[in-house]
This record gives structure tokens, C-alpha cells and sequence, in this order.
């Protein structure tokens, strides 16, 4: 009997027990974490909402050099700007017109700057819904996250052709989303851009007079460059008339050696780097040299011959190595004096020019000619008299001025219409020439098979 | 101690034994009339006492050369009993109860011999005693009364006893009465009481572990003493479960393999995991490398989740009864950072590297359903136990032994010498069109071409040397034992800096039981720490690559940058180390309630620190490719910890012929992560400041914190119907804090049964058969392997700073639906024994299928990550198949005895089902009804007549397509062309032993996948690497040398190399995995050197491999440091 209820009352001990138990179990197994931060904490005051925006940045420029240098070389393997002097897997593909799906740059570009657009998106989000942030500081982030998410589908649009538009981060709204058209990318770009331009401030008070945040006049220059690839000639002159209105900020830097320093008067918009960094591009290019005196990236040598005899960019931005030329615009392939330039006043010149050309604006755009060709040392232009021959100037100035500087070439070149044959591009005319290989399916690369794999709404481009 | 010997040992609790005093020995409730004839029978009774306990004595006697020297005067009985203990060893078993009448003692001898001085002391108490082995049993004298009782008809009675063993007294053995099967279990000291006995009753006394013994209750005046034997029977050995449950192969209703202590301690292995290679039927095991402290993975009866990370897949690992980390704790999912620091030559490295193979009595790995499904959410890969040795009681006894030997790799490949180096290099420069020039050739231009080194040799080619030595003592009494041991190993490498590591540490295991048997507490734990030194990167790579006339050094002795950037010498500046440090413990406490209630709590804590650092100065780079790098110093620390809290109610009752064994108990768990600091320092100024972190000019530190909780329920009930039907349940509620609010419970469980059919009537003339059950299980287990915080959104600190600030970044695309993954799992099996169980056989066919598998679900880049934590609800991935064990005694004879363990798996893995898949990236790999690990290449078919490879265009489309995906799809060409696991696999060993000899090997064999060979893992031909003979061969005997050997980007060899299925080869082999020859040094000698064994052997590990295969290395494939033959000699001494 005794031991009968024992075990009864035991049971039923056990029974109360478990109910409690489980009710502390609720509390006991909600998360517990510290160097992880709820997104909600992020964005719940000015203050914290400020490791987000660096965030940012710091993921742009010391975590990957895909924004570093890469797309520079990956370009200018594809133009008509650079070889690569020893054999490489990976960079080969580019210099041979046969990037295959599987290339693993290629993986790297889309996934880096997707993730890049994430983080943009991120922002846009959660600093909009956020409660405890300030009007000012929302506008702030929001406007130089839609700055770097315009930037990131610009280089998605260039070298992948038509690609899925991401403005959300809901994976639902995002993992499956078919390629939208380079028009609708496009679009997307310059809505961004003029909420930055609108929203930003004109100066750099943000980052302490270090011309390495986005400001207004990034967001006017990017404008001005996609209006320009999109041939919204009017915006796209306005949008660099009014960068360079800014004559107290922004002027060419006489100095060809002086550049790419931090902060000159010629920079718009820079990635600071660290302490006793160098630039990626700065060692990627002159580091060869440096030790051995010849280098492994060197500059082709019909670009090589095609300055003119006195243009300092010539003797100024090009190193002579014991086996060919050497970008030299980063001089430093190991100290710190230099900042990654993403936007500088010459290419808003050269903007301007174009777009002014392209309006038959000749003389005009002649004026902007000159201003580039006068720095570089040569004498005004004579040849620009109408629209062809304005292009073929402005072709010519863009060439030099802009060399194996974030793919501006290789983007000029998809850009520009054949001047031979309807239907080709420049790029037909100029790579025709240059290679064997050639195909016209090759100015925009394959989308990498990962993406393919992981996305059924995804098709590949023409000729992969 | 033991978790189950603890259970056991509390299970007859006193109110019981209160009783027994009263009724058993003075019945004086019996008529007169009978008087007579009990008399007479107690007559008998006494006389055959009398005879039985003469023959004990006689027994004990042999053994006992104890003396003792005592002077007491007036002294209580139970002061005399401590003495004699101290000085004999011999521990004195009795129930206080009977101390309260004994007389004082006075005496004074002096080197009298044991027996009688016991004789003296008992001479007028109303006690006597008997010797058990080492214990001397105190009952009651028999009362007067009992003889005067009337001679009647015996009525069923009561019997008092005590159970013992060569390791002390037995907890939990059960009693059983013959006639009736009814029984009881003996207590925390091995005593029971049983009533309902008859005069002509035999008792059955059984215990797991060993060999039952049946005892007629005629003549033993209601006190039996009774000493089991310890099963050899390989089908009685003690198998440890879950929650301190035992069984053994007989009794076992689930699927549990066991691997001794002694088979580890043949096998001079650094990872213990190693030692179970070739000897667990279901379980696979690769090492990825040779090296000390490299990950080795492993999985239990296949690839349950469609994602083949051999991480997530890993089994759970619990050591004494706590949690112990089985994945490595740096992996960036466990400590919470986004990065990791991992090692060119160790991977991660093992966590199980850190446990001292000597420390361990037994692994278990459970397998099936019953076995697992009380583990819940963390059985679905398996569960791994691991028990420590324990102290037993008696003489305390010290044991060493010691090791040293060497490593080697000879599983060497031949490569081109300089001539055809350079014969090759040209070749490749002609079919590239290309002009060789210093630049890009300076192999050919300003290197010695009359140089030709064997750099496989020189840097990957030494004999690296091992050292090991364990030193334990063991001991105990009165219900205390103990365990005492400490350990060091060390190891090279068979590379040219010779650096590598070494380990050490402490084990202990301190356990007792109160006098009367309800109080038991024990407390095990292990200290061991390790301390790796390596180069950052492995010499392998470079050893099979370096061109033959390269140098490493100039003339003025610098390094030479002009084999692509690179210099193997490099890493000798370069410097790996990691140092762990882990703790494991466990602590017991067990109180019994009431006769077969056992309340008990475990409590386990488990630590580790881990410290890694890599430095790597500026002079070890590149001073051209990589002029910007000024040194870096790396510092990464981990620290894991586990604290569980297991409170546990347990419940013993015979019911009927069965006995019921109920347990019941939840579990409170919380994990956590922390990687206090993980810093980077670079930009020194000098290579010679990189250890002083102050004179970095850059330093970015980060910190990592990851916490992981778990509460769960948890019971299981079995029934054992006179060990002929056995039933087994368990059940369990889980609760992770991995899991949203709405997904964070899940319930798991199984139902097992066993019919031992050998003890049904009808099986009693089955001829050779002497052993018979049939077993089945059925069950749900699950898992919650995915990453902590995984379904909320959140950012996570970054490495990388911007303007000297540093940033969040968000941590992953978060999915707030997922929730638990569960695999059923089917098991049936038979089991036979023949010849007297002299051959053991079982077959067991298992089916597993998992379902709402937990993936990371791969994503295209666009969404901001590659993956997302999701169930593939549409997905069921089986595996199922066979596994035959065969064990066999072929010789037993007095001096030789020959015995063979063979086992076999034949698994099959399949996704089953995936509805929709060809909407999902998993159609880039996966096809349903195909394993998971299915191979996929375009079939390549032969040359043109330009000597271009041609492939199959299996999707007949016209062209070939080498990426898109697969035929079956019809996206691309590939097909289906084999799978990376095998058919069977499994192991054989074979014990012999001659007098003092003992010789023991394993064989390992594998059939039936494919790896990729040498052209998988070696370079492009006719780039500035070195290759093995046979790869260029191959390529000229394909007819591929003009398109494939190229100095330039080749899309032809790339394809054929990554996407064909050339490539892929029958990686089948054999391996002589183990051999292990000893010697046990005779009586005489051990007696003349006062030892109580000694044993020398020699012993080797990975001897030699039989296969066909054309690469490194049949198990680790590519061109990492392949398992070492490894032979070492050692000698034990006990005493």
C-alpha cells in the first residue's frame, strides 16, 4: 500500500514537474546571442545604423578586390587594352573571347556584387522602416545605398547583358527572378541615382572632407555615365554640367602624378584604403615590375602606338617594363598614398563631350575635348567638324584618357554602334581586327552556370 | 564510473533488507510437529554448508597468503574489519543491522595468517563469515530456534545472498527462481533477498556481461553466496545504450557494434576514429590525410542529407554520458565568425584527436531506431559512445606502457625526370604556337637543365618517428574504486621541416557506493590537451608539382620566385601551430527511493580552448606577385562548452516471468561557442617584430559568439519476458533553440522487439544451432544540424574595416519556416549462433529514409547569398542494406586458440523521391532513384583524327554541352557513369594465439566506387608543373597529346578533365590495415619480477594496399599525404 502510493504520488510529481518544466523550456530555448545583432537593434538608432552603412564600404574595398582592380583587368583582357604575359586559366578565357559559364572570376563577379546589392537593399529596408533612426540620417544611408545599388547593376548590366533587377531582399521576391531587360535595368539605375542626387549631401562633410563617400555629385556622375550609355544625351550632359559647375570641389588635377592620390581635386568619389595599404590595382600592375623590371600585365602595343607623340599620358600613366608597357596610373604597389578611384572629373568632360556630339552640339563638345587634351600636354583638337568625326575624337580621347580603368573601353566598345556594318558593334570592328577568335555573342559574358544551376528562370546568353 | 554499473548498482534499496532480517532467520512461527523432519533436513542443510563454505575457504586459502599483525584490546568488531582491510586489501561485506549485537574484540598476533585471525574474531559473535575471492561475507549464524523448529513441510521461504564477480560484487544481476521465474535484483553491493523459494528451488542468477549460473537453494540455510564468471562469449559481452541502459548481443533489441579497448590498444593510431576502420559493420571512416590531428570523417550507414557536408552529417559523439563536440569547433557555423582559420595540412582538424585511444574501455556506435531514438533530434547520423576505463575493486594495481616507432609514405609516384621535363615543356610551347622565352619559360631558359631532383623525396619523402606512454593505477574497495592515468604522444611528419605534434593528459574516475548500497556518486573526467606545429601550407602539393631541376634557393642563398610565384622553402619561415585544450567531465549521483526506484542526475560539462595562430612573414611571399603583403599574424581562439543537466527517474520491477526496467528523465543542455578573438595583424615593419601584435600597422580583430540551447523529455521502458521476448520502447520531446518560435518542438521514438525463438520448445533440436533471435525496430529520429539563429534575420561583425571603423554585415538570407528533419528507420534482423555459439552470425537489413531534410538550399548569387537553411520537403533520400557480421572461433585448444571477425556492408543509397527537381539547382547533380553522390560526366568517347577529344552528345541536340546539366533532364550531356560510395565494404581480423603469442591483422577492403586518378588531381600538361609518368603517358596513349598538352589555355583539356567521365577510375582496393604481434611473458618469469603481466609487441598500421587504382591513394584520393605505414614496438608492465 505504502509503496503503491509512493509511486503514485511519485508519478504525479514527475507529471507537475514536466509542466513546469516545459514552460520554462519556452524561455530557456529562445536565442542567445551576442557578437550577432538582430537586424531590428542595427537599424534602431542613428548610432547603431552607422555599422550597417560602414558595413558597407568595408565590404567593398578591404574584403574583395572584385571592386578593387578586377573588372579592370577582366576588361581589359577582353578590349583591346591588356595581356597576360605568363598562362593563366582563369585570365586566358577572357583574352581569348571563350569565358566559359564555369570561369570562376565570372562566378566571383556576380555573386560579390549581388551581395553588395543585398547589403544595399538591406539598408534601403530597414533604415525606411526603422522607428528610431533620425529623417536626416535615413535619407543619408538610404541615399548612398541606392547610390552603390545603381553602381552594382551597372557593372551587372555591362558585363553580363540583360540580369535579374534586385530591389528587395525577400529571398521569394529575389532567388527566382528571370533576367529583366537591359532597359528595365537601367531604368532601376537611374531612379536610384536621382534619389541619391536628390537626397545626398553637395559636400563631403559626412567622411571629414575624404572624398571616400558618396555624395551628390557621385550620384550626378554615375547619372550622367548611365544616361550617357542609354543615350539620354540631355540628362547626361546636365547631370555632368552640373558636377563640374562644382569648380570649388572638382577641377582636372595638372599634375599627372597626382591623380589618384587621396582626396585630389580630380577625384568624385574614392574607396579609402587602410592604413599602409596600397591599392589591389596599384600591386596587380607594377608589382612584376618592381622586382623583376618586366611585367606580367602588359599594355598591348597598338595602344601602346596609338598615343600621340607628346601626350604626357603616354609617358606619365605608362610604365616601360623590359618586356612591354605597364599600367602605371597606380604608382604604388605598396604604400598607401593612393585611394581607389571610382569616378573623376576627366571621364565627366569626356561625358559631357559625347553627349554634347551626340546633340550636334560639335563645338562644344570640342571645348570638352580640348579641356582633356590640354591637360595631357597636346594641342586643341582640329578634326572634330561633324557628328562621325566628333566621335571618332571623342573615341580616341576616351581611349587614352580612360585606359584599363574600370572597363571603360570594353564598355565603350559593346556601346558604340559599328562604324562598318549595321547591326555589329564597334567592338565587331575593333576585336574582329585584333583576334581570331573573335565572336560577336562575346561582349557580354556568360551568366556563370552556378547561377544557371541554382536559378531555372535564368537563360544563358547567346553563344555560351 | 560507469553510468550503468552506477544504475545498476542501487537498485535493492533497504526497506526490503529490514525484512529480511526479521523473517528469514528466525522462523519461529512453524508447528511443533514438523520439528522433526526440519530437523533432519536442517541437518543436511547445515552439513552441505559446512561442506560448500569448507571449499570456499579451501578456495580462498589457495590464494590467500594474506597475513595480519594486529594488537587490539576491547575493540569493536567493525574497527578490527577496517584494519584487516588496510592491510590485506580484502573488503568486508555486511549489513550494519547485524553489527548491533557482536561482542567487543581483543587480540594481539602478529603475522597470523588471515584466516585465523577471522576465526578469533568471529569465534563468539553471533555472526560467521565466508570468502569471496577478495571479499569476506558477514552473515548471520544461524539461531538455535531454527533447529528446534517443528518438522513440517518446508513452506516457500525466504533466501538471502550475495552476488560477486573477479571485479567485485555485481549490481543489478538478476535473481530468478527456476520454477516460477519470478526474481529480483541484487542491490548497490551485490546483495539480494528473494522470497517464495522451495527447499528444491535452483536459482538463476544472470547478469549482462556474465555467464548466468544456476544455484539449488538445498542446504544453503538461506544464504547463498554466488561468484560469476565473466562472459567470453562474445554473444554475453557487455554492450553499453543511451542513458547508462546495457545489454549484450543476446539481449540487444536494437542494432549497437562494439569495439574494445582491446582492439584499440593493437592498433598504434593517433585518432582513435581510425582504430574503427574495417571493424564497425555501417560505418565509414576516411582519413583526409596522414598527418597527426587531421579530420577524419565518418558517417553511420550513409549520406542521409542531400547536402554532403561531412559535418552537418556527423554522428553524435557522447563520452561517459556527455555531449562531446564531434566537429570541429573551429568550423565558422560553430563559432559564430564568418571565417575560419584552417590548416593546408589538417583541414579543421579532429576534435577526436584530442582523446587518448588508452583512455578507452568501449566504443559503441548505435545505429538503428531502438538504439538511437532516445537521443531524439541528434540520432538521425548515429550516435557514437564512448565509455572510459573505470578503477574496479580490489588490489591496487599500476599499469605503463610504452611505444615508439616510425611513419612512412610508400605509396610513392614515379615522375618525370629533367629531360623529360623539359622534353614535355617544349613540346607543349609547339603545340601552343607560342615562343618560349625567359619570361615565360624559365624552366628552360635559366634553370639548371643538368639538375634533376626528387622532390617527392626531399620534401615529402621522410620517416617520421612517433613516441607513446600511458601510465595508470587502479584500485579500490568498501565501495569505493578509482582510476588514476596520464598519457603523451608525440609524432613528425614525413616532411622536410619534420615539425608535427604532440599530446598529453590526465584521465580520472573516482566512484562510490555508500555502505548500504542507496547512495552511489561518481565523477570521471579527462584533461588532454595537444599542441600542433606545422607549416602553414602541406610540401605535398609542391612534392608531386616541382619541376626536377628547380632550385629553392640562389646563389646568395635567397628564395627563388620563379616556379609561378611560388616556393615550397617558403613555408619553412611559415608557421602553424594550434593548441587544445579539453576537459571532459561527468558527474553521477544516484539515490535509491524505494526497491527498484532509482532517482538519479548527470551532469556533464565539457570544454575546449583551442588557440591557433599562422604566421606568415613577408620574406615567405613573393616579393614580385605579392609586394604588398608585409607579414601576417593570425590569432584565432575557440572556446567551446557544453553543460547538461540530466535529472532521471528509473524503475525496476518484476512483472510476472519479465522483468520492466522504466527511465524516464529530461534533458537540459546549452552549448556555446565563442571565439574571443580571431585577429588579424599585418604590416609589420619588420619580419622580426610579427610575434609583437603592438607593431602591427594594421590590426583587425573580430569576435564570435554562438550559443546553442536544448530541453527535452525523454523515457524509454523495456520488458524482458524470461529472455525470450524482450521489448523495448523509447520516446523523446526536443526543443531547440535552432528553431522559430512555432517549429522549436519535435517529437521522436521507437519500438524494438527480440525473440530469442533458440529458447522455444520446438528450437530445441535444431542440430547445430545453439542460438537463435529474431529482432526489429521501428522509429523516427530527426536533426536539427543547421546553423545557430539561423531563421531570424540579423547582421553579424566583420573583419574588414572602412576608415578605421569597423561595420556589420548582414549574416545570411534567414528563413524563419524551417523546422525538424526526420529519418525513419527500419531495421530486422537474425542472429544465430552455431556450434555452441562457437560461430556467431547476424544479417541485418536496415532501411532508413529522410525526410524534410535541413539544407542549406543553394540560391543563384542574386539573392545576396548562395544558400538558405530550408527543408526540401519534396525530397526523401533512403538508405538501406545489409550489413553480415560473422565471428568465428576456428581453434580452441589449451595452447592455441585461432578466432576471425569478418563483417560486410552492402549499402544502397537513393533519393527516392523529389517531386518537381527539375525546377530546382539540385538537377545540376541529382536524379532521382540515383545515389546522391552519383557521378555525372560527359562520356567521352575517343579522338578525332586531329586528335581532339570526342564526346557522347547524349541529349542528341547536336552539340556537346559540358555545363548545362544532364542528359536525363535533357539541359546537357552529361550522364550518369558511377557513384563516389561503395558497394560493399568492411574489414576482416583474424586473432591468433599461441601460448604467450598473440598475432592479430585486419584487412580493410572497399569495392565499387570511383575517384578521380592521377589526371584529376595533377596539372594542365605543359604547364610549369611536374606530373607523374603514367598521366603523360596516358595522354599519348589516348591519342590526346596534340590538343591537351599545351602551354595555353586549353578548353580541351579542361573538359576532359572536370566534365568527362576519363577521368574516374574503380578506386576498389584492399588494405592490410592493421597487424599486431605480441608477447605475454610467462608465469615464472612474472613471479620472479614481481609483476602480474608484462607484454612486449610490435605492431603496424596500413601495411600495404592491393588495388587498381592509378592516383595517390584509394582512400584519400587526391594528392594530400596518404595514411602512413606505420610501425611501431612498445612494451606493458602491470603490477
Amino acid at each position: 500500500m505504502q509503496t503503491n502510493y509512493l509511486y503514485k504520488s511519485l508519478s504525479f510529481s514527475l507529471l507537475l514537474l514536466s509542466v513546469a518544466v516545459l514552460n520554462s523550456c519556452k524561455k530557456f530555448l529562445e536565442p542567445d546571442y551576442k557578437t550577432q545583432v538582430a537586424t531590428t537593434d542595427v537599424f534602431a538608432s542613428d548610432g547603431n545604423a552607422v555599422a550597417a552603412i560602414t558595413g558597407l564600404y568595408a565590404n567593398m574595398t578591404t574584403a574583395n578586390t572584385n571592386f578593387n582592380g578586377l573588372i579592370t583587368e577582366a576588361a581589359g583582357f577582353s578590349s583591346d587594352e591588356l595581356k597576360y604575359y605568363q598562362s593563366d586559366v582563369v585570365k586566358d578565357q577572357f583574352q581569348q573571347d571563350s569565358v566559359l559559364p564555369i570561369n570562376s572570376q565570372l562566378l566571383s563577379f556576380w555573386n560579390v556584387i549581388y551581395s553588395n546589392i543585398y547589403q544595399c537593399n538591406a539598408i534601403i529596408e530597414n533604415a525606411a522602416a526603422s522607428t528610431g533612426m533620425s529623417a536626416a540620417y535615413k535619407k543619408q544611408i538610404i541615399g548612398e545605398a541606392k547610390f552603390f545599388r545603381a553602381f552594382g547593376h551597372f557593372y551587372l548590366v555591362n558585363l553580363f547583358g540583360p540580369v535579374p533587377l534586385i530591389t528587395s531582399t525577400a529571398k521569394d521576391k529575389t532567388a527566382y527572378a528571370a533576367r529583366s531587360t537591359v532597359q528595365d535595368v537601367y531604368t532601376q539605375i537611374k531612379s536610384d541615382l536621382t534619389d541619391a542626387y536628390n537626397t545626398l549631401p553637395a559636400d563631403y562633410s559626412v567622411s571629414s572632407s575624404k572624398r571616400i563617400r558618396a555624395n551628390k555629385w557621385a550620384a550626378a556622375a554615375l547619372l550622367a555615365r548611365a544616361d550617357l550609355y542609354t543615350s539620354d544625351y540631355v540628362i547626361a550632359e546636365a547631370m555632368a554640367s552640373a558636377v563640374l559647375a562644382n569648380s570649388s570641389l572638382y577641377s582636372l588635377q595638372s599634375d599627372f602624378s597626382k591623380v589618384f592620390l587621396k582626396s585630389n581635386s580630380e577625384s568624385i568619389l574614392e574607396f579609402e584604403r587602410a592604413i599602409s595599404n596600397n591599392t589591389y590595382e596599384g600591386s596587380m600592375f607594377m608589382s612584376y615590375v618592381g622586382y623583376y623590371g618586366w611585367g606580367d600585365h602588359l599594355i598591348l602595343p597598338g595602344l601602346v602606338s596609338s598615343f600621340e607623340t607628346g601626350d604626357l599620358r603616354a609617358t606619365k600613366w605608362i610604365y616601360t617594363a623590359s618586356n612591354g608597357s605597364v599600367p602605371y596610373k597606380y604608382k604604388n604597389p605598396s604604400t598607401n598614398i593612393e585611394d581607389y578611384l571610382l569616378l573623376r572629373v576627366a571621364e565627366q568632360y569626356l561625358i559631357r563631350a559625347e553627349a554634347r556630339a551626340q546633340q550636334n552640339n560639335i563645338s562644344a563638345a570640342q571645348t570638352d575635348i580640348n579641356t582633356i587634351r590640354n591637360r595631357a600636354g597636346l594641342a586643341n583638337d582640329t578634326t572634330m567638324v561633324d557628328k562621325t568625326t566628333a566621335m571618332a575624337a571623342i573615341e580616341n580621347e576616351r581611349r587614352h584618357e580612360l585606359f584599363c580603368e574600370w572597363g571603360h573601353r570594353w564598355f565603350d566598345l559593346k556601346r558604340w554602334p559599328s562604324l562598318t556594318t549595321t547591326g555589329k558593334t564597334r567592338a565587331d570592328d575593333v576585336l574582329g581586327a585584333l583576334r581570331t577568335g573573335w565572336k560577336s555573342t562575346a561582349i557580354i559574358y556568360p551568366i556563370p552556370l552556378d547561377a544557371l544551376n541554382n536559378n531555372p528562370n535564368l537563360t544563358q546568353n547567346a553563344g555560351y | 564510473m560507469h553510468f550503468k554499473a552506477l544504475c545498476k548498482a542501487l537498485v535493492l534499496p533497504c526497506a526490503k533488507r529490514r525484512a529480511l532480517t526479521k523473517s528469514a532467520f528466525s522462523d519461529s512461527g512453524t508447528p511443533l510437529k514438523r520439528h522433526l523432519l526440519v530437523s533432519k533436513t536442517l541437518l543436511i542443510m547445515r552439513f552441505m554448508a559446512f561442506l560448500l563454505l569448507g571449499a570456499i575457504l579451501q578456495v580462498s586459502a589457495k590464494s590467500n597468503a594474506q597475513s595480519v599483525t594486529l594488537t587490539v584490546k576491547d575493540a569493536p568488531l567493525e574497527q578490527v574489519f577496517r584494519a584487516i582491510r588496510q592491510q590485506t586489501g580484502y573488503s568486508f561485506v555486511y549489513n550494519d543491522r547485524l553489527m548491533k549485537n557482536t561482542k567487543s574484540v581483543t587480540l594481539q598476533v602478529t603475522q597470523a595468517p588471515l584466516d585465523e585471525v577471522l576465526q578469533v574474531c568471529f569465534k563468539n559473535q553471533p555472526l560467521t563469515y565466508a570468502i569471496v575471492d577478495k571479499i569476506i561475507v558477514v552473515k548471520p549464524k544461524e539461531t538455535p530456534k531454527l533447529e528446534e523448529a517443528p518438522a513440517s513441510p518446508v513452506p516457500p521461504g525466504d533466501i538471502q545472498g550475495f552476488v560477486t564477480s573477479e571485479n567485485g560484487p555485481i549490481a543489478g544481476a538478476s535473481v530468478v527462481i527456476k520454477r516460477t521465474k519470478e526474481g529480483v535484483s541484487t542491490n548497490g553491493k551485490g546483495e539480494f533477498k528473494i522470497s517464495g523459494v522451495n527447499e528444491d528451488d535452483i536459482l538463476v542468477i544472470s547478469s549482462i556481461g556474465y555467464q548466468n549460473q544456476e544455484v539449488p537453494v538445498k542446504g544453503k540455510k538461506g544464504f547463498v553466496l554466488v561468484t560469476l564468471k565473466i562472459a567470453v562469449n562474445q554473444l554475453d559481452e557487455l554492450h553499453v545504450l543511451a542513458y547508462g541502459g546495457m545489454t549484450s548481443r543476446r539481449l540487444s533489441t536494437g542494432s549497437v557494434a562494439r569495439v574494445s579497448g582491446e582492439d584499440i590498444a593493437k592498433q598504434p593510431v593517433n585518432n582513435v576514429l581510425q582504430a574503427l576502420e574495417g571493424r564497425v559493420a555501417g560505418m565509414s571512416i576516411s582519413q583526409t590525410s596522414g598527418i597527426a590531428g587531421a579530420d577524419v570523417t565518418f558517417n553511420i550507414r550513409g549520406q542521409n542529407s542531400l547536402s554532403a557536408n561531412a559535418y552537418t552529417a556527423a554522428p553524435l559523439v557522447i563520452i561517459d554520458g556527455t555531449v562531446y563536440p564531434g566537429i570541429p569547433i573551429n568550423l565558422p557555423s560553430e563559432s559564430g565568425t564568418a571565417s575560419s582559420l584552417t590548416n593546408g595540412n589538417i583541414g579543421y582538424g579532429s576534435t577526436l584527436y584530442n582523446l587518448n585511444p588508452s583512455d578507452i574501455e568501449s566504443i559503441e556506435v548505435l545505429k538503428d531506431a531502438d538504439a538511437t531514438a532516445i537521443y531524439g533530434a541528434r540520432a538521425a547520423n548515429g550516435v557514437l559512445l564512448v565509455t572510459t576505463k573505470k578503477g574496479k575493486q580490489g588490489k591496487t594495481k599500476v599499469d605503463i606502457n610504452a611505444y615508439s616507432g616510425v611513419a612512412l609514405n610508400v605509396r610513392r609516384v614515379e615522375l618525370l625526370n629533367t629531360d623529360q621535363y623539359r622534353a614535355l615543356r617544349k613540346e607543349a610551347f609547339g603545340n601552343a604556337g607560342v615562343t618560349p622565352d625567359a619570361i615565360n619559360a624559365p624552366d628552360l631558359f635559366l634553370w639548371d637543365s643538368t639538375k634533376s631532383t626528387d622532390w617527392q623525396k626531399e620534401l615529402a619523402g621522410q620517416v617520421a618517428h612517433t613516441n607513446d606512454a600511458n601510465l595508470s593505477m587502479s584500485g579500490g574497495n568498501n565501495g569505493t574504486s578509482f582510476l588514476i592515468s596520464g598519457n603523451y604522444h608525440d609524432e613528425n611528419t614525413i616532411f622536410i621541416d619534420r615539425r608535427g605534434s604532440s599530446k598529453g593528459g590526465a584521465h580520472f574516475s573516482v566512484t562510490n557506493i555508500s555502505t548500504n548500497g542507496r547512495f552511489g556518486v561518481s565523477l570521471t573526467g579527462m584533461v588532454n590537451f595537444t599542441n600542433t606545429t606545422l607549416p602553414v601550407n602541406t610540401f605535398a602539393n609542391s612534392a608531386f608539382t616541382l619541376p626536377s631541376n628547380w632550385q629553392p634557393y640562389d646563389t646568395a642563398g635567397n628564395l627563388i620566385w620563379t616556379w609561378n610565384n611560388n616556393n615550397p622553402y617558403a613555408l619553412l619561415k611559415q608557421k602553424y601551430s594550434s593548441k587544445t585544450l579539453a576537459l571532459t567531465s561527468n558527474l553521477n549521483i544516484r539515490y535509491s527511493i524505494l526497491p527498484g526506484l532509482d532517482a538519479k542526475v548527470s551532469i556533464g560539462y565539457t570544454r575546449m580552448d583551442a588557440d591557433q595562430h599562422q604566421i606568415q612573414p613577408q620574406q615567405s611571399y613573393s616579393p614580385a606577385y605579392w609586394s604588398f603583403i608585409k607579414g601576417y599574424h593570425y590569432i584565432y581562439s575557440n572556446r567551446y562548452q557544453s553543460l547538461s543537466v540530466e535529472p532521471q527517474l528509473q524503475l525496476v520491477h518484476n512483472i510476472a516471468k519479465g522483468k520492466l526496467d522504466v527511465l524516464a528523465g529530461s534533458t537540459i543542455m546549452k552549448n556555446t561557442d565563442e571565439t574571443p578573438f580571431y585577429a588579424l595583424a599585418s604590416n609589420f615593419s619588420s619580419d622580426a617584430y610579427i610575434n609583437n601584435w603592438a607593431l602591427a600597422g594594421t590590426f583587425t580583430a573580430t569576435t564570435g559568439y554562438n550559443a546553442y540551447q536544448y530541453a527535452s523529455f525523454f523515457s524509454r521502458a523495456n520488458y524482458n519476458w524470461d529472455n525470450k521476448y524482450i521489448l523495448n520502447a523509447s520516446f523523446r520531446r526536443d526543443g531547440s533553440s535552432r528553431f522559430g518560435p512555432n517549429h522549436r518542438f519535435g517529437n521522436f521514438g521507437a519500438v524494438a522487439g527480440a525473440w530469442l525463438f533458440s529458447k522455444e520448445k520446438f528450437a530445441q533440436n535444431l542440430g547445430p544451432i545453439s542460438f537463435g533471435k529474431l529482432r526489429g525496430s521501428i522509429g523516427w529520429v530527426g536533426s536539427d544540424n543547421v546553423d545557430n539563429y539561423a531563421y531570424f534575420s540579423n547582421y553579424s561583425s566583420y573583419f574588414a574595416t572602412y576608415s578605421g571603423a569597423s561595420g556589420l554585415i548582414p549574416s545570411r538570407l534567414d528563413n524563419p519556416d524551417f523546422r525538424w528533419e526526420s529519418t525513419s528507420k527500419l531495421e530486422g534482423a537474425l542472429e544465430l549462433g552455431f556450434l555452441k555459439d562457437r560461430i556467431l552470425f547476424t544479417a541485418a537489413w536496415f532501411r532508413n529514409r529522410t525526410a524534410n531534410q535541413l539544407v542549406g538550399y543553394p540560391v543563384s548569387g542574386q539573392a545576396g547569398f548562395t544558400s538558405y537553411t530550408a527543408n526540401l520537403n519534396a525530397a526523401v533520400v533512403e538508405n538501406k542494406g545489409w550489413e553480415l557480421e560473422l565471428n568465428t572461433i576456428n581453434v580452441q585448444s589449451k595452447n592455441f586458440r585461432w578466432t576471425t571477425s569478418f563483417n560486410i556492408t552492402l549499402p544502397q543509397n537513393k533519393l527516392l523521391k523529389f517531386d518537381g527537381i527539375e525546377k530546382t539547382s539540385y538537377a545540376s547533380n541529382l536524379v532521382v532513384g540515383k545515389p546522391l553522390n552519383s557521378i555525372f560526366a560527359v562520356h567521352f568517347t575517343g579522338v578525332d583524327s586531329n586528335g581532339k577529344a570526342q564526346y557522347q552528345d547524349a541529349n542528341k541536340n547536336g552539340t556537346i554541352d559540358f555545363y548545362s546539366g544532364l542528359a536525363t533532364y535533357g539541359k546537357g550531356d552529361k550522364i550518369y557513369v558511377g557513384k563516389g560510395y561503395a558497394n560493399c565494404f568492411g574489414g576482416i581480423t583474424n586473432t591468433i594465439s599461441y601460448k604467450g603469442f598473440q598475432l592479430d591483422f585486419t584487412f580493410q577492403y572497399t569495392q565499387g566506387l570511383l575517384k578521380k586518378s592521377y589526371l584529376g588531381s595533377t596539372n594542365r600538361p605543359g604547364d610549369m608543373y611536374n606530373l607523374p609518368v603514367k598521366t603523360v603517358q596516358y595522354y599519348r596513349d589516348k591519342g590526346l597529346a596534340k590538343s591537351m598538352i599545351t602551354s595555353s589555355f586549353s578548353a580541351d583539356w579542361m573538359n576532359y578533365i572536370f566534365y568527362s567521365d576519363a577521368p574516374y577510375e574503380d578506386a576498389s582496393f584492399i588494405r592490410l590495415t592493421n597487424a599486431a604481434l605480441s608477447y605475454n611473458v610467462g608465469e615464472k618469469v612474472l613471479k620472479a619480477s614481481h609483476l602480474a603481466a608484462a607484454r612486449v609487441y610490435l605492431q603496424a598500421q596500413n601495411l600495404f594496399v592491393i588495388a587498381n587504382y592509378h592516383g595517390f591513394d584509394p582512400e584519400s584520393g587526391g594528392v594530400n599525404v596518404p595514411p602512413l605505414l606505420r610501425v611501431v614496438g612498445g612494451i606493458q608492465v602491470s603490477f
